[in-house]
């Protein structure tokens, strides 16, 4: 599959831009595995947010694939996927944007 | 960049479910807490991802008594469990169950009693659940209101690095990265409690959330606790191994098989578990984890195993009506996916689930460095070498609340004494290695991912359900190469927010640090018992009925063997 990510560091970056990579597609891969993917082989700086990897429970990976918003553990990585982070929230880094920090 | 200062009374670091009881009972006792998680407080950790049930001998669905829930964790703990840690989780289990009920967490019940069911281990009815497989979401939300009642301070994405010794020995606050602002913060606190979880994250399969990186355990063998058993890690037997399911938790298929039955079979087809257990398992689900993990990985060795190297496991003799009925969102989603379980078996393997062993404590969860405590999976001894199903949760909130009560306790009689030199010292050396790491090596190939992956792959392989002398050894060699020359070489980006490189270099060190413990525990018990299976010494001898130590001084880790902790009680 082809798997397309908007990067953005906005303390170094003046804009965002696009970075594609090709991921070995296997049954039942989801999107986060194939950011895990890169992040393994391609590129460790890549930032998203998760924590329990599949099991859709942690709802920490959420943002935006092809243009839907979404748990990115429970989306089928298949074909070609852009991936960018959550409109109307301040973004931090790449897909990472702000979440509340202090309580809930 | 010197780092923002804080203070607390008492720091809490891990917001699972242990963690969240903690700072909820300390505050009670009037102490001013801040509770910290790495990644989203009440979302990160173990406890979310649990669907499974909590034990307690609340007695509702049949007459119980809390001794014989201790008998029964005893019977599963093969000799292992510090006993005064076991009458804690089994004779407070209630109340903690019916105080989150009033906190807030909707435990299934038909009007005030609550319904119980049982489990492989247990023998009386006295798991308790939250909906269809939500019981550790639910127990989650029901903390994080009482939380919010409360107005305990949280701190989502503070990654400790360090505990901050004084010129005495005793705990004097914590050292963080704050992950999102990329910042360091010192923590000045009169007590911090150890509830970030287990080990999991070292071995290549496991269940469990990818935040498990050893930090309670590193944390307490460099500030001079000890570790116990830390060789004994539970392998969950029946984790989802293929199809790759979307959505669902890979140990999911427990339930399943509890309540339906399923048919457990060999890649030939074959039912082999009755070859391994003493007691036949036939589907009726009453071999234990440790029994049920040999057998299948014994079958995948002698070539039986499935296309994915496990077993099969088969509910198409199961009247699908009765499946609909038990797990309608489950199998909801399983169609969505076209796993369809009328028509196909799915393939299941052992995984890495939970850390038996752990922070020393004693039974008021101190540790022996003064003013440090650990609670939940952190802590080590309830469980001996080997868990029963239900047990982890109860252990949150049973160690979570003793360990909140005494870390104020700890405090009404210590006080929370101003900085010394030597922590100032140490939380400022602290904070310059970690920041001496942001932009390390940044045009190095070798990448952090890629070393876990290389970490996770040796210990499964080396010191993971099965083990050997030989193995072991070389796993050392190994993982000394690992902490050496490889991790020095690991590129870390120089980008300061959200920088995953930075803390996984941190995430490292911890979790290196811990699979060194694990290594040096398994070759000191030279036998096999409970999770702990060595290939090379395959009897359970009485002389190693003893609890493993180790501790780290200059660097080293040294081991040594405790008389297991006896505090009979009363037979039932």
């Amino acid at each position: 599959m082809r798997l397309t990510v908007q990067r953005f560091d906005p303390l170094v970056d003046a804009a965002p831009h696009d970075e594609t990579w090709e991921v070995p597609e296997y049954e039942g891969m989801t999107v986060l595995d194939a950011l895990n993917w890169v992040r393994e082989h391609e590129d460790p700086s890549l930032a998203c947010r998760f924590s329990c990897r599949v099991a859709n429970a942690c709802k920490e990976c959420s943002a935006v694939a092809n243009g839907r918003t979404a748990y990115v553990c429970t989306v089928p990585a298949v074909g070609d996927v852009r991936v960018e982070p959550l409109p109307h929230k301040r973004l931090i880094r790449d897909l990472v944007v702000e979440t509340s920090l202090g309580g809930d | 960049m010197t780092p923002t200062e804080l203070r607390a009374a008492v720091v809490v670091v891990g917001a699972g479910a242990a963690g969240m009881y903690a700072a909820i009972e300390a505050s009670r006792q009037g102490a001013d807490v801040l509770l910290l998680d790495k990644s989203l407080v009440g979302r990160g950790g173990a406890t979310v991802m649990a669907q499974m049930t909590v034990a307690a001998a609340i007695g509702h669905a049949e007459p119980d008594d809390w001794r014989l829930h201790h008998n029964d964790t005893m019977q599963s703990g093969k000799g292992l469990n510090d006993e005064s840690l076991v009458r804690l989780l089994c004779s407070e289990g209630p109340d903690r169950i019916l105080e989150t009920r009033d906190m807030g967490v909707r435990w299934a019940a038909d009007g005030d009693l609550l319904r119980q069911v049982g489990a492989p281990g247990h023998s009386r009815r006295r798991c308790c659940y939250v909906g269809s497989l939500a019981t550790g979401i639910g127990v989650s939300n029901g903390l994080r209101k009482e939380l919010r009642r409360r107005s305990v301070r949280t701190r989502s994405g503070l990654f400790v690095t360090d505990l901050i010794l004084a010129g005495d020995g005793s705990c004097a606050g914590v050292v963080a990265l704050d992950v999102q602002a990329g910042e360091l913060i010192v923590i000045w606190a009169g007590a911090v409690i150890l509830a970030c979880g287990g080990l999991t994250e070292l071995f290549a399969r496991n269940s469990a959330s990818v935040n498990m990186t050893g930090d309670a355990h590193a944390l307490a063998l460099r500030a001079g606790a000890s570790l116990i058993d830390a060789e004994m890690i539970q392998f969950f037997p029946i984790g989802n191994l293929a199809p790759r399911l979307v959505g669902l938790d890979p140990i999911m298929w427990d339930p399943f098989r509890y309540q339906l039955g399923g048919r457990l079979l060999n890649g030939a087809g074959e039912e082999f578990v009755h070859n391994y257990a003493e007691t036949a398992d036939e589907g009726r689900y009453s071999a234990s984890r440790d029994v049920l993990t040999y057998a299948i990985l014994k079958e995948v060795a002698a070539g039986r195993g499935t296309p994915h190297g496990g077993a099969w496991l088969d509910f198409r003799e199961v009247p699908f009506e009765k499946i609909t009925a038990l797990f309608p969102h489950a199998v909801a989603k399983l169609l969505e996916q076209g796993v369809d379980l009328r028509e196909r078996a799915v393939e299941v393997a052992p995984m890495a689930h939970y850390t038996l062993g752990g922070v020393l404590v004693d039974r008021s969860l101190a540790t022996s460095v003064p003013g440090l405590f650990a609670a939940g999976e952190a802590a080590g001894g309830a469980h001996g070498a080997n868990r029963l199903s239900g047990n982890a949760i109860t252990e949150a909130f049973v160690f979570g609340h003793r360990a909140g009560r005494s870390a104020a306790a700890h405090l009404a009689a210590a006080g929370a004494p101003e900085p010394d030199a030597a922590a100032r010292t140490g939380a400022a050396e602290a904070a310059a290695t970690v920041e001496s790491l942001l932009g390390q090596n940044s045009s190095s190939r070798i990448g952090l991912p890629a070393l876990r992956r290389e970490l996770q792959e040796l210990m499964w392989v080396k010191a993971g359900p099965f083990r050997t002398a030989v193995g072991l050894a070389s796993a050392a060699a190994e993982l000394e190469s690992l902490a050496g020359e490889k991790l020095s070489a690991a590129r870390v980006g120089s980008a300061r927010r959200f920088n995953m490189e930075w803390y996984e270099a941190l995430e490292m060190r911890n979790l290196l640090l811990a699979a060194r413990a694990i290594v040096t525990a398994a070759t000191e018990r030279r036998e096999s018992r409970g999770a702990h299976q060595r290939e090379d010494a395959t009897a359970t001898l009485p002389e190693f009925a003893a609890n493993s130590l180790v501790a780290m001084r200059d660097g080293h880790l040294s081991h040594s063997w405790r008389s297991v902790v006896r505090d009979p009680i009363e037979v039932a």
